[in-house]
């Protein structure tokens, strides 16, 4: 839109604009994000949209990417990890003996929504537990035991606006983008979490505690 | 408001003298920031913004927010939610979800910011004169400034090793703008990513009480905020 101004001073100087500033938090996002306005592909505003050539490029990307690799939780912060899952007490006291134990060790896993926030669920499985993780565009990174198996489990449980669960999770590479899905669906992302010892190989993919 | 937003509302307006530009807070350095860019591909402006300088200089205590800038680069809407809103604080912490009510007031939300933006680029509707928007811009006071010498002091040292100092500076900068959820979260971050969602930032959450986290603005079609949860 050209703006007609009242006199010659007040007159837009050619190649003025409608300027939207918009902050973002990458990780602010809700995940701070810089929780940059972050995610995704262009998209609807009214739902996901990630298209099809788009999904596919993200499943045949999954495969290549390989093994996501988690980083181990400190024993210094795995009470707050724990109390942070908002799991139901006798749950919670069943893994923290675990861990306790040295029997499971913990990682963090960053999961965040790769297109619009539009309150996608996804479930996430991983040594025995279950969790619901409602997506936001800021990452969220929650502790999980490490999977015995090295696969993290994810299904979609709420398909907030339409257009698929897409989940996006933060590897050491960055931000990456799986492809949607459908309410129902699994997709199992394979991980590893190496010990952080120095008796431990740093290639080590243990699953268990040193 | 997602990139993927933002990105189609360009598509929508580019071709009428409209210009986005998105501003990553993120300290934790530019390269942290690329990725998420870089995956996005937006076709408009992206901006990283290492020691919340846009923020600081706009207003801005949250994100996501906006400032609408005019033709004759007067602000026309000061710093304002851009499609979030308060349902969020009615999730259920223990299944992470949120009642389809309160998801589709959200949804109302987001669209009804887009629609006022293409309703402001096509009209000229919803720009406020210069006595309103200058009413309505945050103030800036000697303590929110404190607050972003204190925080831009927190990173320096921080990123000169000196980490404790750095966050006894960050602390004193949220002490001082409890307003700028920008400056606490981010702060959070820095020690590692997700700390600024976890059960701090619920606690900080709840105890606002009755006081919005994501005031709402003035525009059309945008839903009421929600009865905060007892």
């Amino acid at each position: 839109m050209q703006a007609e101004a009242a006199g010659p001073m007040a007159r837009p100087a050619a190649g003025r604009r409608h300027v939207l500033l918009a902050a973002a938090a990458g990780v602010i996002a809700a995940g701070l994000g810089v929780r940059l306005l972050v995610a995704g592909r262009i998209g609807p505003a009214r739902g996901d949209a990630v298209s099809p050539e788009e999904a596919a490029r993200r499943s045949v990307a999954l495969a290549v990417h390989g093994p996501v690799r988690l980083e181990r939780v400190p024993e210094a912060e795995t009470a707050a990890a724990l109390q942070a899952l908002n799991l139901p007490e006798v749950d919670r006291r069943q893994l923290a003996q675990q861990v306790a134990e040295r029997r499971v060790p913990l990682a963090w896993l960053t999961l965040y929504d790769s297109a619009a926030e539009d309150g996608d669920v996804v479930e996430v499985a991983s040594g025995g537990l279950k969790l619901p993780v409602l997506l936001g565009l800021a990452p969220i990174r929650i502790a999980l035991p490490v999977p015995a198996d090295g696969l993290v489990r994810l299904t979609g449980l709420v398909d907030g606006g339409g257009g698929g669960v897409t989940v996006g999770v933060v590897t050491q590479k960055g931000p990456f983008g799986l492809a949607p899905l459908a309410v129902g669906e699994s997709v199992a992302l394979p991980v590893y979490a190496p010990c952080p010892c120095r008796s431990c190989s740093p290639a080590s993919t243990a699953t268990r505690p040193c | 408001m997602d990139l993927p937003v933002w990105q189609q509302l360009y598509a929508d307006l580019k071709d009428q003298n409209f210009q986005i530009i998105a501003v990553a807070e993120e300290s934790r350095g530019a390269e942290s920031a690329r990725p998420w860019i870089e995956q996005a591909s937006p076709d408009y402006l992206c901006l990283i913004d290492e020691e919340h300088v846009v923020a600081a200089r706009y207003g801005m205590v949250n994100v996501p927010q906006a400032v609408w800038i005019g033709e004759d680069g007067r602000i026309v809407r000061p710093p304002e939610t851009a499609g979030s809103t308060d349902h969020f604080r009615r999730m259920d912490l223990a299944t992470r979800t949120m009642t389809p009510e309160d998801q589709k007031a959200r949804l109302a939300a987001r669209i009804a910011y887009m629609d006022a933006v293409r309703d402001w680029v096509r009209t000229g509707r919803h720009a406020l004169d210069a006595n309103a928007a200058r009413t309505a811009l945050p103030d800036v006071t000697a303590a929110t400034t404190a607050a972003d010498a204190h925080f831009r002091l927190g990173l320096w040292l921080r990123e000169a090793g000196r980490t404790a100092e750095g966050d006894s500076h960050l602390q004193e900068a949220a002490r001082l703008h409890p307003e700028s959820w920008n400056i606490w979260r981010q702060a959070a971050d820095l020690e590692a990513v997700g700390n600024s969602g976890g059960a701090a930032f619920w606690a900080r959450v709840r105890a606002l009480g009755d006081k919005p986290y994501y005031p709402p603005p003035d525009l059309p079609g945008f839903p009421a905020p929600p009865r905060p949860p007892q």
